[in-house]
């Protein structure tokens, strides 16, 4: 009886009314570690557009992976949508990822998409400065290296449990160095920056003027765009400072359904949804000939750093790395 | 109904061995670290301070905690004061917020950039101590709640008997009031250390290297083996404190009389006002009023921009639903427990609400996993079991039950037995006993047991993500974190105040109910 009654108060009872997939169709199921806010309205066009039902379980990445590397085979998940590439990285290391075929793969920016091509990503939040606009463009640092000048002693602001933040010091070691990318951010945290627990903080503190630079994401400003700070990226072409997190898909090696998951994986790389991610979210399309959104200066040739995307997934060494320095 | 009883009670034992049972396993035979790390080992958790900052953070929160709670309890039974009530349900209302977003809006409004930081020119809120006021708020309310509820019980007969006997004030207090509050102080104390050690909202929020805090890295990691350590490291700290419970919980009280008769309240004296007041404006000011002020100010500013707000009545549907069925369960398993009396059976309820909500659900997937592959169910089988909520709902119960059974195990205790035999004695089944006697009695132990349940379940996060995602449910909770973790604040704060309305609502009825019982 109990087991019946919590059958009864767990029916999931949709919005709407979908119309009837096709018999005998599957529903996909998505684990998707990015927030409702962020795709719930897209993926109530998914069914429209691709003929594929779809079943959305929302989650933090890091804990979505953790999940589904535990399920193995038994995994619901058909399809998983990261908010990070690296998280998507791990996941590829240990085979959970089907590779993708070459036709979806020659769609996205080959920059943008892993290298053995078992994920491609589907937007990109560019790292770069939020800083107080009494502060001079002139003075910004030219390079992410000069942030470790004395002069910026009590100006700064940082987020080291943050995963973007994490991911970008693992580009830093593949850029830099081991030794290189420590005596750094060592160097850094003597200038004493406030740490805060997240990315968007920064945003406000910078624009109240508690901390001049803050260490972030690009899109966190064009949300609210306050009028006393603004982002900044490093103007040294292809500076270690200038690196794309992307957001991105990979199909379950373990998925039954790997027809219908391949479909809203091309879906989600596809024009009309490269736009949506563009206008919507204010983030990067990944798709090439993609516009950004007006607020979002559009990427030169040369204003990225060059980096094996699978070096942003490379978190260990990172995280032991944080915590000798005592940053986690 | 003793058999049934009896069943249920083994029931709940198994319900809390089903998560440990799972990541016992993971512990002993953790699955390979993705990136390559030495096996985890015992003594990991112990390394750089961990345990010591735990074990201090969850003393001296309980302490404090029980200070507050205790006196607002006392005060709120005893003494006649202007706004006693309002108070009395809005000082309870901290119990519905969820802890990162008490943490983060008391760290904005009370550090140097808010509106009372500011003009006072206070340095940065976090830290130890930052963490220390905000878990204190958080959960005096349940101490308040549980002590309040045990007080409420008490017969004004005894006490005047005392007195005429030529006893002090302060002798019956000592003799008489105090051995029957004991077991709800002690076991709301209980409820205040578990919730300190086991919440991450607050100490991630403020920066305060605790188990808990290295257990979600672990997590997020992908090495469970590691996490599935640091909650055992959690429960071995939760062992000594059972058997001081045991100790410090005194004799079993002997029953109340029949129909209590309440005491007649007094006005205090200026001291007593000045400290009761002042503790009314701690928790009432740093856990209802900065939060819904900083989520109202989200909301005025989303007005202003003209932001779209997004609906909230699905979300609010769900959020009734999961926490009413969730709080009910609870109680129903708490009770069998609390009724059948079985020692190891009344420890076992602690063992789950040591831990955070993420192993906790970690715990219930390996376990169901497990038993997927054991039978060979495969992929199908496990979908439906999620897909069922039914270990949602076991997550629930297993991660709220000790917060459940303070309230109603003090009501089962300060039943008089006499009463029992009587009504035996006079021929009534133990169900009309159940329904006459019996269940009256409890009854207001049972409303502030529910009223715990539901509000705890009304701010649940991790348990409703990762076992509720299957089910379709998509909590207020859920749109706050959701919201929230994008910046998108208008409607973070929407459904923060959703959510306070909706425990205010729960709250009010709940609570008459319990006054007129």
């Amino acid at each position: 009886m109990l087991l019946f009654l919590l059958a009864c108060a767990a029916d999931p009872q949709p919005e709407g009314s979908a119309p009837e997939a096709p018999a005998g169709a599957a529903v996909l199921t998505v684990y998707s570690g990015r927030g409702e806010s962020l795709v719930g309205a897209l993926f109530e066009r998914a069914e429209a557009e691709t003929g594929v039902k779809v079943s959305i379980q929302y989650g933090d990445t890091p804990e979505m992976v953790t999940r589904m590397l535990s399920e193995g085979a038994e995994s619901p998940a058909d399809l998983i949508l990261a908010q990070d590439s690296g998280h998507l990285g791990a996941l590829a290391a240990r085979d959970a990822l089907a590779p993708l075929p070459s036709g979806l793969l020659a769609q996205v920016d080959s920059r943008f998409q892993d290298p053995d091509g078992r994920w491609v990503g589907t937007s990109g939040r560019m790292r770069v400065l939020v800083y107080n606009t009494e502060l001079p463009v002139a003075e910004l640092p030219s390079s992410l290296k000069e942030l470790a000048d004395p002069k910026w002693k009590g100006k700064l602001g940082w987020a080291p449990g943050n995963g973007s933040f994490q991911a970008h010091v693992s580009a830093l070691r593949a850029l830099w160095g081991e030794d290189e990318t420590r005596s750094w951010l060592k160097a850094v945290e003597a200038n004493g920056p406030t740490r805060y627990p997240k990315n968007s903080p920064q945003i406000e503190a910078a624009a109240d003027g508690a901390i001049q630079i803050g260490w972030v994401n690009h899109y966190y400003w064009q949300r609210t765009k306050p009028e006393t700070a603004a982002n900044y990226r490093f103007s040294t072409a292809g500076d270690a400072g200038n690196v794309m997190m992307l957001a991105g898909v990979g199909v379950s090696a373990h998925s039954p359904n790997q027809e219908a998951a391949l479909k809203v994986a091309e879906w989600l790389v596809s024009e009309g949804v490269q736009s949506y991610f563009a206008t919507e979210t204010f983030e990067y399309p990944t798709r090439p000939g993609v516009a950004t959104h007006p607020d979002v200066p559009a990427l030169k040739a040369d204003t990225l750093a060059e980096i094996d995307q699978r070096a942003l997934a490379d978190l260990g060494p990172t995280r032991a790395m944080l915590q000798e320095l005592g940053l986690l | 109904m003793e058999r049934l009883v009896r069943l249920g009670s083994w029931l709940s034992l198994a319900l809390v061995l089903l998560p440990l049972l799972g990541l016992a396993a993971a512990a002993i035979d953790p699955p390979p670290d993705p990136f390559g790390g030495p096996p985890p080992r015992a003594a990991d958790v112990l390394s750089g301070g961990l345990l010591g900052v735990t074990v201090a953070l969850g003393l001296i929160v309980t302490a404090l905690s029980v200070g507050v709670g205790g006196w607002l309890a006392w005060v709120e039974a005893r003494a006649d004061y202007p706004g006693r009530a309002p108070l009395g349900v809005l000082g309870l209302l901290p119990m519905a917020m969820p802890s990162y977003v008490l943490a983060a809006t008391v760290a904005t409004t009370l550090g140097p950039g808010g509106w009372v930081g500011k003009p006072l020119g206070l340095p940065v809120f976090s830290g130890f101590w930052g963490a220390t006021l905000v878990l204190v708020v958080a959960t005096a309310p349940y101490v308040q709640l549980v002590v309040g509820a045990a007080l409420g019980r008490l017969s004004a007969s005894e006490e005047e008997a005392a007195r005429t006997l030529g006893a002090s004030r302060g002798r019956v207090l000592r003799v008489v009031i105090l051995p029957r509050v004991r077991p709800a102080l002690v076991l709301s104390g209980l409820i205040a250390l578990l919730y300190a050690i086991s919440d991450f909202g607050a100490v991630a929020v403020l920066d305060v290297p605790v188990l808990t805090w290295r257990l979600y890295e672990a997590v997020r990691t992908q090495d469970l083996g590691r996490a599935a350590w640091m909650g055992i490291a959690l429960l071995l700290i939760i062992l000594p404190v059972f058997a001081a419970t045991a100790f410090l919980r005194g004799d079993r009280a002997a029953g109340t009389v029949a129909n209590p008769r309440p005491p007649r309240r007094v006005a205090p004296g200026p001291a007593s006002l000045a400290l009761t007041y002042g503790l009314h404006a701690l928790v009432i000011g740093v856990g209802v009023l900065i939060p819904t002020l900083t989520l109202g100010g989200w909301v005025v500013e989303g007005l202003q921009r003209g932001e779209a707000f997004a609906p909230l009545w699905r979300p609010a549907r769900d959020s009734l639903l999961a926490a009413g069925i969730g709080a009910a369960l609870t109680v129903l398993f708490a009770g069998f427990v609390a009724r059948s009396g079985g020692r190891l059976r009344e420890q076992a309820v602690y063992l789950t609400s040591a831990l955070p909500g993420v192993l906790l659900a970690f715990g219930l997937i390996l376990s169901a996993l497990a038993v997927t592959r054991a039978v060979g169910g495969g992929r199908a089988m496990y979908g439906a079991v999620l897909g069922s909520g039914a270990l949602l709902f076991i997550g629930y119960v297993t991660r709220f039950l000790a917060e459940v059974y303070g309230p109603l195990k003090t009501a089962f205790e300060q039943l008089d037995p006499r009463q029992r035999e009587t009504a035996r004695a006079l021929g009534a089944s133990s169900w009309t006993w159940l329904v006459r006697v019996g269940g009256p009695a409890v009854a207001p132990g049972a409303a502030a047991a529910f009223s715990i349940g539901f509000l705890a379940i009304l701010k649940e996060l991790p348990i409703t993500l990762m076992l509720g995602g299957a089910t379709g449910l998509s909590t207020l909770a859920f749109r706050v974190w959701d919201r929230y973790s994008e910046s998108l604040w208008h409607d973070a704060g929407a459904a923060g105040l959703a959510l306070v309305g909706l425990a205010l609502v729960v709250l009010t009825l709940t609570l008459r109910w319990r006054r007129h019982v």
